[in-house]
Protein backbone atom coordinates (compact mmCIF):
# COMPACT_ATOMS: atom_id res chain seq x y z
CA UNK A 1 0.00 0.00 0.00
CA UNK A 2 1.81 2.83 -0.75
CA UNK A 3 1.28 6.48 0.66
CA UNK A 4 -1.38 7.87 -1.59
CA UNK A 5 -3.88 5.34 -1.19
CA UNK A 6 -3.11 5.13 2.90
CA UNK A 7 -5.85 7.64 3.52
CA UNK A 8 -7.05 9.21 0.81
CA UNK A 9 -10.05 11.01 2.21
CA UNK A 10 -7.76 12.86 4.64
CA UNK A 11 -5.44 13.59 1.39
CA UNK A 12 -7.83 15.01 -0.75
CA UNK A 13 -9.71 17.27 1.90
CA UNK A 14 -6.07 18.51 2.78
CA UNK A 15 -5.43 19.26 -0.84
CA UNK A 16 -9.02 20.96 -0.63
CA UNK A 17 -8.31 23.02 2.10
CA UNK A 18 -4.83 24.14 0.77
CA UNK A 19 -5.92 25.04 -2.10
CA UNK A 20 -8.84 27.07 -0.77
CA UNK A 21 -6.78 29.15 1.56
CA UNK A 22 -3.86 29.55 -1.21
CA UNK A 23 -7.15 31.34 -3.43
CA UNK A 24 -7.94 33.28 -0.51
CA UNK A 25 -4.24 34.01 0.82
CA UNK A 26 -3.40 35.38 -3.20
CA UNK A 27 -6.19 37.19 -3.52
CA UNK A 28 -6.30 39.33 -0.52
CA UNK A 29 -2.90 40.73 -1.26
CA UNK A 30 -4.49 42.56 -3.82
CA UNK A 31 -6.28 44.73 -0.84
CA UNK A 32 -4.77 46.64 1.94
CA UNK A 33 -3.69 44.58 5.07
CA UNK A 34 -3.88 47.25 7.51
CA UNK A 35 -2.53 46.97 11.05
CA UNK A 36 -4.33 44.69 13.77
CA UNK A 37 -5.22 48.13 15.79
CA UNK A 38 -6.48 49.30 12.35
CA UNK A 39 -7.47 47.00 10.43
CA UNK A 40 -7.31 46.80 6.19
CA UNK A 41 -9.94 45.17 4.19
CA UNK A 42 -6.98 42.63 3.97
CA UNK A 43 -6.25 41.82 7.45
CA UNK A 44 -9.10 39.21 7.62
CA UNK A 45 -8.68 37.29 4.76
CA UNK A 46 -5.06 36.73 5.06
CA UNK A 47 -5.08 35.90 8.66
CA UNK A 48 -7.74 33.79 8.09
CA UNK A 49 -6.59 31.99 5.04
CA UNK A 50 -3.35 31.45 6.59
CA UNK A 51 -5.28 29.42 9.15
CA UNK A 52 -6.94 27.40 6.35
CA UNK A 53 -3.36 26.63 4.79
CA UNK A 54 -2.24 25.12 8.33
CA UNK A 55 -5.11 23.07 8.95
CA UNK A 56 -5.27 21.92 5.37
CA UNK A 57 -1.23 20.96 5.95
CA UNK A 58 -2.03 19.42 9.07
CA UNK A 59 -4.62 17.36 7.12
CA UNK A 60 -2.89 17.00 4.76
CA UNK A 61 0.09 14.97 6.83
CA UNK A 62 -2.62 12.81 8.74
CA UNK A 63 -3.76 11.48 5.12
CA UNK A 64 0.17 11.02 4.52
CA UNK A 65 0.99 9.39 7.98
CA UNK A 66 -2.14 7.57 8.92
CA UNK A 67 -4.13 4.77 7.70
CA UNK A 68 -7.67 6.04 7.11
CA UNK A 69 -11.38 5.72 5.21
CA UNK A 70 -11.42 5.01 1.52
CA UNK A 71 -13.34 6.85 -0.84
CA UNK A 72 -16.49 6.20 -2.17
CA UNK A 73 -17.41 6.30 -6.03
CA UNK A 74 -17.93 10.16 -7.73
CA UNK A 75 -21.15 10.27 -8.98
CA UNK A 76 -19.42 12.47 -11.97
CA UNK A 77 -22.33 12.20 -14.20
CA UNK A 78 -24.86 12.92 -11.47
CA UNK A 79 -23.26 16.14 -10.34
CA UNK A 80 -22.74 17.13 -13.60
CA UNK A 81 -26.50 16.57 -14.90
CA UNK A 82 -27.96 17.90 -11.84
CA UNK A 83 -25.72 21.26 -11.96
CA UNK A 84 -26.14 21.67 -15.83
CA UNK A 85 -29.43 21.51 -14.97
CA UNK A 86 -29.29 23.70 -12.46
CA UNK A 87 -27.36 26.67 -14.65
CA UNK A 88 -29.73 25.87 -17.67
CA UNK A 89 -32.80 26.85 -15.50
CA UNK A 90 -31.02 30.20 -14.39
CA UNK A 91 -30.10 31.09 -17.38
CA UNK A 92 -33.59 30.49 -18.90
CA UNK A 93 -35.64 31.56 -16.57
CA UNK A 94 -35.94 34.83 -17.83
CA UNK A 95 -35.71 35.08 -21.07
CA UNK A 96 -37.73 31.83 -21.52
CA UNK A 97 -40.07 31.91 -19.03
CA UNK A 98 -40.98 29.85 -15.87
CA UNK A 99 -43.12 27.09 -17.47
CA UNK A 100 -40.36 26.22 -20.29
CA UNK A 101 -37.15 26.28 -17.68
CA UNK A 102 -38.95 23.80 -14.97
CA UNK A 103 -39.75 21.89 -17.61
CA UNK A 104 -36.25 21.50 -19.34
CA UNK A 105 -34.79 20.86 -15.73
CA UNK A 106 -36.79 18.27 -14.50
CA UNK A 107 -36.58 16.20 -17.95
CA UNK A 108 -32.41 17.03 -17.56
CA UNK A 109 -32.46 16.06 -13.95
CA UNK A 110 -34.33 12.47 -14.53
CA UNK A 111 -31.26 11.56 -16.72
CA UNK A 112 -29.25 11.61 -13.45
CA UNK A 113 -31.12 8.65 -12.83
CA UNK A 114 -31.54 6.40 -15.54
CA UNK A 115 -33.61 4.64 -16.84
CA UNK A 116 -35.60 7.51 -18.20
CA UNK A 117 -38.90 6.73 -18.31
CA UNK A 118 -41.04 9.72 -21.08
CA UNK A 119 -44.40 9.46 -19.25
CA UNK A 120 -43.91 9.52 -15.83
CA UNK A 121 -40.95 12.22 -16.66
CA UNK A 122 -43.53 14.35 -18.79
CA UNK A 123 -46.08 14.08 -16.00
CA UNK A 124 -43.97 15.47 -13.48
CA UNK A 125 -42.68 18.26 -15.68
CA UNK A 126 -46.34 19.38 -16.70
CA UNK A 127 -47.43 19.07 -13.05
CA UNK A 128 -44.40 20.92 -11.35
CA UNK A 129 -44.33 23.55 -14.03
CA UNK A 130 -47.69 24.36 -13.23
CA UNK A 131 -47.57 24.38 -9.82
CA UNK A 132 -44.31 26.08 -10.24
CA UNK A 133 -46.00 29.14 -11.72
CA UNK A 134 -49.34 28.98 -9.86
CA UNK A 135 -47.22 29.65 -6.41
CA UNK A 136 -44.40 31.61 -7.78
CA UNK A 137 -45.47 33.84 -10.16
CA UNK A 138 -49.66 34.18 -9.85
CA UNK A 139 -49.85 33.33 -5.63
CA UNK A 140 -46.43 35.22 -4.68
CA UNK A 141 -45.71 37.37 -7.61
CA UNK A 142 -42.04 37.15 -8.45
CA UNK A 143 -41.04 39.41 -11.05
CA UNK A 144 -40.66 35.84 -13.78
CA UNK A 145 -42.61 35.58 -16.53
CA UNK A 146 -44.49 32.68 -17.35
CA UNK A 147 -43.19 32.73 -21.06
CA UNK A 148 -40.63 34.73 -22.20
CA UNK A 149 -39.52 37.03 -24.35
CA UNK A 150 -38.50 33.77 -26.24
CA UNK A 151 -42.39 32.93 -26.21
CA UNK A 152 -43.42 36.28 -27.01
CA UNK A 153 -44.61 37.00 -23.41
CA UNK B 1 -49.13 44.98 38.28
CA UNK B 2 -48.68 47.39 34.54
CA UNK B 3 -47.65 44.45 32.38
CA UNK B 4 -50.86 42.30 33.35
CA UNK B 5 -52.94 45.32 32.66
CA UNK B 6 -51.10 45.69 28.92
CA UNK B 7 -51.45 41.94 28.82
CA UNK B 8 -55.20 42.59 29.13
CA UNK B 9 -55.72 45.12 27.23
CA UNK B 10 -53.62 43.20 24.29
CA UNK B 11 -55.95 40.50 24.59
CA UNK B 12 -58.75 42.38 24.79
CA UNK B 13 -58.14 43.53 21.36
CA UNK B 14 -56.55 40.65 19.70
CA UNK B 15 -59.23 38.26 20.39
CA UNK B 16 -61.56 38.67 18.62
CA UNK B 17 -63.16 35.92 15.57
CA UNK B 18 -62.07 38.00 13.23
CA UNK B 19 -58.54 38.39 14.42
CA UNK B 20 -58.21 35.00 15.26
CA UNK B 21 -59.37 33.95 11.87
CA UNK B 22 -56.60 36.51 10.25
CA UNK B 23 -53.85 34.62 12.35
CA UNK B 24 -55.18 31.33 11.33
CA UNK B 25 -54.94 32.16 7.67
CA UNK B 26 -51.25 33.98 8.38
CA UNK B 27 -49.60 31.02 9.74
CA UNK B 28 -51.39 28.31 7.21
CA UNK B 29 -49.74 30.59 4.34
CA UNK B 30 -46.71 31.13 6.04
CA UNK B 31 -46.16 27.50 6.87
CA UNK B 32 -47.33 26.44 3.32
CA UNK B 33 -44.45 29.03 1.81
CA UNK B 34 -41.54 28.40 4.52
CA UNK B 35 -42.04 24.61 3.32
CA UNK B 36 -41.03 25.34 0.10
CA UNK B 37 -36.79 25.12 0.24
CA UNK B 38 -34.70 27.78 0.46
CA UNK B 39 -38.15 30.39 1.37
CA UNK B 40 -37.41 31.57 5.35
CA UNK B 41 -39.44 33.84 7.60
CA UNK B 42 -37.97 36.55 6.29
CA UNK B 43 -38.35 36.33 2.49
CA UNK B 44 -41.76 34.71 3.17
CA UNK B 45 -42.90 37.86 5.20
CA UNK B 46 -41.43 40.35 2.23
CA UNK B 47 -43.46 38.57 -0.41
CA UNK B 48 -46.78 37.84 1.50
CA UNK B 49 -46.44 41.66 2.81
CA UNK B 50 -48.80 43.02 -0.13
CA UNK B 51 -51.85 40.36 1.05
CA UNK B 52 -52.09 42.53 4.45
CA UNK B 53 -52.41 45.65 3.36
CA UNK B 54 -56.04 45.47 3.14
CA UNK B 55 -56.83 45.08 6.54
CA UNK B 56 -56.45 47.12 9.14
CA UNK B 57 -53.65 47.87 11.22
CA UNK B 58 -54.18 45.45 14.20
CA UNK B 59 -55.55 42.23 12.11
CA UNK B 60 -52.41 43.39 9.33
CA UNK B 61 -50.00 43.37 12.43
CA UNK B 62 -51.51 39.43 13.97
CA UNK B 63 -51.70 38.06 10.46
CA UNK B 64 -47.90 38.80 9.90
CA UNK B 65 -46.97 37.48 13.26
CA UNK B 66 -48.77 34.59 11.92
CA UNK B 67 -47.24 34.24 8.87
CA UNK B 68 -43.58 34.22 10.63
CA UNK B 69 -44.52 31.55 13.06
CA UNK B 70 -45.81 29.49 10.39
CA UNK B 71 -42.52 30.20 8.20
CA UNK B 72 -40.37 29.80 10.66
CA UNK B 73 -42.09 26.53 11.07
CA UNK B 74 -42.33 25.17 8.00
CA UNK B 75 -38.52 25.37 7.37
CA UNK B 76 -38.28 22.80 9.91
CA UNK B 77 -40.07 20.25 7.49
CA UNK B 78 -37.95 20.55 4.84
CA UNK B 79 -34.79 20.48 7.09
CA UNK B 80 -36.10 17.07 8.26
CA UNK B 81 -37.56 15.77 5.53
CA UNK B 82 -35.21 16.39 3.54
CA UNK B 83 -32.43 17.95 5.28
CA UNK B 84 -32.36 21.05 3.82
CA UNK B 85 -32.42 23.70 5.97
CA UNK B 86 -34.31 27.16 4.99
CA UNK B 87 -32.70 29.19 6.84
CA UNK B 88 -28.97 29.07 9.56
CA UNK B 89 -31.22 28.38 12.96
CA UNK B 90 -32.94 25.19 11.08
CA UNK B 91 -29.61 23.48 10.68
CA UNK B 92 -29.46 22.53 13.67
CA UNK B 93 -32.94 20.54 13.18
CA UNK B 94 -31.77 19.65 9.71
CA UNK B 95 -28.93 17.11 12.12
CA UNK B 96 -30.93 14.93 14.10
CA UNK B 97 -34.38 15.40 12.12
CA UNK B 98 -33.38 13.96 9.18
CA UNK B 99 -31.50 11.05 10.78
CA UNK B 100 -34.77 10.39 12.60
CA UNK B 101 -36.49 10.97 9.11
CA UNK B 102 -34.03 7.90 7.70
CA UNK B 103 -34.81 5.98 10.41
CA UNK B 104 -38.54 6.07 9.57
CA UNK B 105 -39.17 8.34 12.35
CA UNK B 106 -40.30 11.37 10.42
CA UNK B 107 -43.24 11.86 11.57
CA UNK B 108 -42.74 11.88 15.52
CA UNK B 109 -39.59 14.40 14.32
CA UNK B 110 -42.02 16.56 12.97
CA UNK B 111 -44.61 16.37 15.74
CA UNK B 112 -41.37 17.04 18.33
CA UNK B 113 -40.66 20.11 16.12
CA UNK B 114 -44.39 21.31 16.22
CA UNK B 115 -44.72 20.93 19.81
CA UNK B 116 -41.89 22.34 21.15
CA UNK B 117 -41.93 25.46 18.96
CA UNK B 118 -45.16 25.74 20.00
CA UNK B 119 -44.50 25.58 23.93
CA UNK B 120 -41.35 27.70 23.80
CA UNK B 121 -42.78 30.26 21.37
CA UNK B 122 -45.67 30.98 23.93
CA UNK B 123 -44.09 31.06 26.80
CA UNK B 124 -41.15 32.96 25.52
CA UNK B 125 -43.62 35.58 23.97
CA UNK B 126 -44.84 35.70 27.85
CA UNK B 127 -41.82 36.37 29.39
CA UNK B 128 -40.50 38.54 26.52
CA UNK B 129 -43.72 40.66 27.61
CA UNK B 130 -42.87 40.39 31.04
CA UNK B 131 -39.58 41.42 31.13
CA UNK B 132 -39.47 43.64 28.08
CA UNK B 133 -37.95 47.15 29.68
CA UNK B 134 -35.53 45.24 31.92
CA UNK B 135 -34.34 42.82 29.06
CA UNK B 136 -34.33 45.32 26.55
CA UNK B 137 -31.91 47.16 29.25
CA UNK B 138 -29.41 44.73 29.21
CA UNK B 139 -29.42 44.04 25.08
CA UNK B 140 -28.43 47.96 25.37
CA UNK B 141 -25.64 47.67 27.25
CA UNK B 142 -23.99 44.85 24.63
CA UNK B 143 -20.99 46.63 23.41
CA UNK B 144 -18.91 45.10 20.54
CA UNK B 145 -16.35 42.88 23.11
CA UNK B 146 -19.95 41.02 23.97
CA UNK B 147 -21.28 40.74 20.15
CA UNK B 148 -17.34 39.12 19.49
CA UNK B 149 -17.37 37.04 22.44
CA UNK B 150 -20.73 35.60 21.55
CA UNK B 151 -19.75 35.06 18.23
CA UNK B 152 -16.37 32.78 19.29
CA UNK B 153 -19.21 31.32 21.46
CA UNK B 154 -21.25 30.55 18.32
CA UNK B 155 -18.44 29.24 16.46
CA UNK B 156 -16.99 27.17 18.86
CA UNK B 157 -20.45 25.36 19.47
CA UNK B 158 -20.47 24.78 15.81
CA UNK B 159 -17.30 22.60 15.95
CA UNK B 160 -17.91 20.62 19.42
CA UNK B 161 -21.14 19.92 17.44
CA UNK B 162 -19.70 18.83 14.51
CA UNK B 163 -19.38 14.84 14.19
CA UNK B 164 -16.31 13.33 12.96
CA UNK B 165 -12.84 14.88 12.51
CA UNK B 166 -12.19 18.02 14.45
CA UNK B 167 -9.70 19.22 12.47
CA UNK B 168 -11.93 19.38 9.13
CA UNK B 169 -14.62 21.24 11.38
CA UNK B 170 -11.88 23.87 12.56
CA UNK B 171 -10.99 23.93 8.69
CA UNK B 172 -14.58 24.18 7.60
CA UNK B 173 -15.12 26.79 10.14
CA UNK B 174 -12.47 28.59 8.62
CA UNK B 175 -13.43 28.65 5.20
CA UNK B 176 -17.27 29.66 6.11
CA UNK B 177 -15.93 32.38 7.51
CA UNK B 178 -13.60 33.63 4.38
CA UNK B 179 -16.94 32.71 2.04
CA UNK B 180 -18.36 35.19 4.25
CA UNK B 181 -16.00 37.38 3.44
CA UNK B 182 -16.61 37.34 -0.04
CA UNK B 183 -18.83 40.92 -0.76
CA UNK B 184 -18.37 44.73 0.12
CA UNK B 185 -16.34 44.89 3.54
CA UNK B 186 -18.50 46.38 5.95
CA UNK B 187 -15.65 48.84 7.35
CA UNK B 188 -14.01 50.18 4.26
CA UNK B 189 -16.46 49.67 1.22
CA UNK B 190 -13.91 47.84 -0.62
CA UNK B 191 -15.28 44.62 -2.68
CA UNK B 192 -13.52 42.10 -1.68
CA UNK B 193 -13.30 38.52 -3.95
CA UNK B 194 -15.98 39.49 -5.99
CA UNK B 195 -13.59 40.01 -9.20
CA UNK B 196 -16.10 42.47 -10.78
CA UNK B 197 -19.23 40.60 -10.79
CA UNK B 198 -21.62 43.06 -9.18
CA UNK B 199 -23.91 39.92 -7.84
CA UNK B 200 -21.49 39.16 -5.99
CA UNK B 201 -21.13 42.64 -4.07
CA UNK B 202 -24.01 42.05 -1.37
CA UNK B 203 -22.10 38.57 -0.53
CA UNK B 204 -22.83 34.84 -1.04
CA UNK B 205 -26.58 34.22 0.47
CA UNK B 206 -26.80 31.65 3.59
CA UNK B 207 -30.38 30.26 1.18
CA UNK B 208 -28.06 30.03 -1.73
CA UNK B 209 -24.82 28.33 0.45
CA UNK B 210 -27.49 26.42 2.07
CA UNK B 211 -29.01 24.87 -0.80
CA UNK B 212 -25.45 24.37 -2.87
CA UNK B 213 -24.25 22.27 0.55
CA UNK B 214 -26.98 20.51 2.03
CA UNK B 215 -29.61 20.29 -1.22
CA UNK B 216 -27.78 19.26 -4.28
CA UNK B 217 -24.84 17.28 -1.77
CA UNK B 218 -28.16 15.78 -0.64
CA UNK B 219 -29.38 14.76 -3.69
CA UNK B 220 -26.07 13.51 -5.30
CA UNK B 221 -25.38 11.20 -2.32
CA UNK B 222 -28.80 9.45 -2.67
CA UNK B 223 -27.95 9.12 -6.43
CA UNK B 224 -24.55 7.75 -5.44
CA UNK B 225 -26.58 4.85 -3.59
CA UNK B 226 -30.07 4.57 -5.17
CA UNK B 227 -30.97 1.98 -2.70
CA UNK B 228 -30.92 3.97 0.50
CA UNK B 229 -32.85 7.08 -0.47
CA UNK B 230 -36.77 6.35 0.45
CA UNK B 231 -36.86 8.83 3.67
CA UNK B 232 -38.43 11.27 0.84
CA UNK B 233 -40.87 8.84 -0.47
CA UNK B 234 -41.73 7.03 2.21
CA UNK B 235 -45.11 8.02 3.80
CA UNK B 236 -44.87 10.18 7.05
CA UNK B 237 -46.63 7.94 9.95
CA UNK B 238 -46.63 7.89 13.35
CA UNK B 239 -47.23 11.58 13.99
CA UNK B 240 -48.48 11.37 17.32
CA UNK B 241 -45.55 10.79 19.54
CA UNK B 242 -46.19 7.90 22.16
CA UNK B 243 -46.78 8.57 25.92
CA UNK B 244 -42.25 7.71 26.21
CA UNK B 245 -41.71 9.77 23.50
CA UNK B 246 -43.55 12.77 25.31
CA UNK B 247 -41.86 11.81 28.49
CA UNK B 248 -38.90 12.17 26.70
CA UNK B 249 -39.03 15.49 25.39
CA UNK B 250 -40.53 17.47 28.22
CA UNK B 251 -36.60 18.15 29.98
CA UNK B 252 -35.37 19.10 27.14
CA UNK B 253 -38.06 21.68 26.15
CA UNK B 254 -38.28 23.18 28.93
CA UNK B 255 -33.89 23.75 28.95
CA UNK B 256 -34.45 24.90 24.87
CA UNK B 257 -37.19 27.30 26.20
CA UNK B 258 -34.68 28.90 28.36
CA UNK B 259 -31.66 29.17 26.15
CA UNK B 260 -33.56 30.70 24.03
CA UNK B 261 -35.68 33.27 26.26
CA UNK B 262 -32.21 34.12 27.56
CA UNK B 263 -30.06 34.17 24.17
CA UNK B 264 -32.59 35.50 22.50
CA UNK B 265 -32.92 38.33 23.87
CA UNK B 266 -29.82 39.87 22.07
CA UNK B 267 -30.23 41.51 18.87
CA UNK B 268 -29.08 40.04 16.25
CA UNK B 269 -27.03 36.92 17.75
CA UNK B 270 -30.57 35.55 17.74
CA UNK B 271 -32.26 32.27 16.73
CA UNK B 272 -29.05 30.32 15.49
CA UNK B 273 -26.98 31.31 17.90
CA UNK B 274 -29.54 29.69 20.97
CA UNK B 275 -30.15 26.65 18.24
CA UNK B 276 -26.92 25.88 18.37
CA UNK B 277 -26.03 26.59 22.08
CA UNK B 278 -29.45 24.38 23.00
CA UNK B 279 -28.25 21.46 20.93
CA UNK B 280 -24.80 20.92 22.44
CA UNK B 281 -26.31 21.30 26.09
CA UNK B 282 -28.92 18.69 24.77
CA UNK B 283 -26.54 16.08 23.59
CA UNK B 284 -23.76 16.51 26.73
CA UNK B 285 -27.19 15.85 29.07
CA UNK B 286 -28.82 13.10 26.74
CA UNK B 287 -28.23 10.08 28.42
CA UNK B 288 -26.34 7.88 25.73
CA UNK B 289 -24.42 10.39 24.65
CA UNK B 290 -22.96 8.16 21.75
CA UNK B 291 -26.66 7.38 20.73
CA UNK B 292 -27.75 10.94 20.47
CA UNK B 293 -28.43 10.89 17.24
CA UNK B 294 -30.99 7.52 17.09
CA UNK B 295 -31.69 7.85 20.22
CA UNK B 296 -33.12 11.02 21.18
CA UNK B 297 -36.76 11.93 20.26
CA UNK B 298 -35.53 14.50 22.16
CA UNK B 299 -36.42 17.84 21.85
CA UNK B 300 -33.88 19.34 20.17
CA UNK B 301 -33.13 22.86 19.24
CA UNK B 302 -35.70 24.07 17.42
CA UNK B 303 -37.95 24.92 20.08
CA UNK B 304 -35.35 28.17 20.89
CA UNK B 305 -35.26 29.51 17.54
CA UNK B 306 -39.07 30.85 18.58
CA UNK B 307 -37.53 33.07 20.95
CA UNK B 308 -35.97 34.95 18.63
CA UNK B 309 -39.07 34.92 16.64
CA UNK B 310 -40.99 36.21 19.29
CA UNK B 311 -38.62 39.16 19.70
CA UNK B 312 -37.51 39.96 15.52
CA UNK B 313 -40.62 40.31 14.15
CA UNK B 314 -41.62 43.88 16.04
CA UNK B 315 -39.05 45.59 14.62
CA UNK B 316 -39.72 44.42 10.91
CA UNK B 317 -43.38 43.87 11.32
CA UNK B 318 -44.18 47.74 12.17
CA UNK B 319 -42.35 49.59 9.32
CA UNK B 320 -43.42 48.12 6.28
CA UNK B 321 -47.25 47.88 8.09
CA UNK B 322 -47.03 51.20 9.02
CA UNK B 323 -46.32 53.08 6.16
CA UNK B 324 -48.49 51.91 3.06
CA UNK B 325 -51.41 51.51 4.57
CA UNK B 326 -52.50 55.34 5.55
CA UNK B 327 -54.50 55.92 2.48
Amino acid sequence: MNFLTRNPKDLLSGLLFLAAGLFFFVYSHEYQLGTARRMGPGYFPYFLSIGLMIIGGLVLARGLLREGGELGRFAWKELTVIIVGILLFAFLVRPAGMVPAVMLYVVCAAFAYPPVRPIPVAITAVLLSAFCWLVFVRGLGLPFPAFGTWFGG
Amino acid sequence: MEVFDGLIIGFGAALSWQNLFYCLIGVLLGTLIGVLPGLGPVATIAMLLPITFALPPLAALIMLAGIFYGAQYGGSTTAILINVPGESSSVVTALDGYKMARAGRAGAALATAAIGSFFAGTIATLLVAAFAPLLARIALQFGPAEYFSLMVLGLVASIVLASGSLLKALGMILLGLLLGLIGQDVNSGVPRFTFGVRELFDGIGFVILAMGMFGVGEIVKNLENPEQRDALTRKVTGLMPSKEDLKRIVAPVLRGTAIGSALGILPGGGATLAAFAAYSIEKKTSKPPEGFATARSRAWRRRKAPTTRARRPPSCRCSPSASPRTP
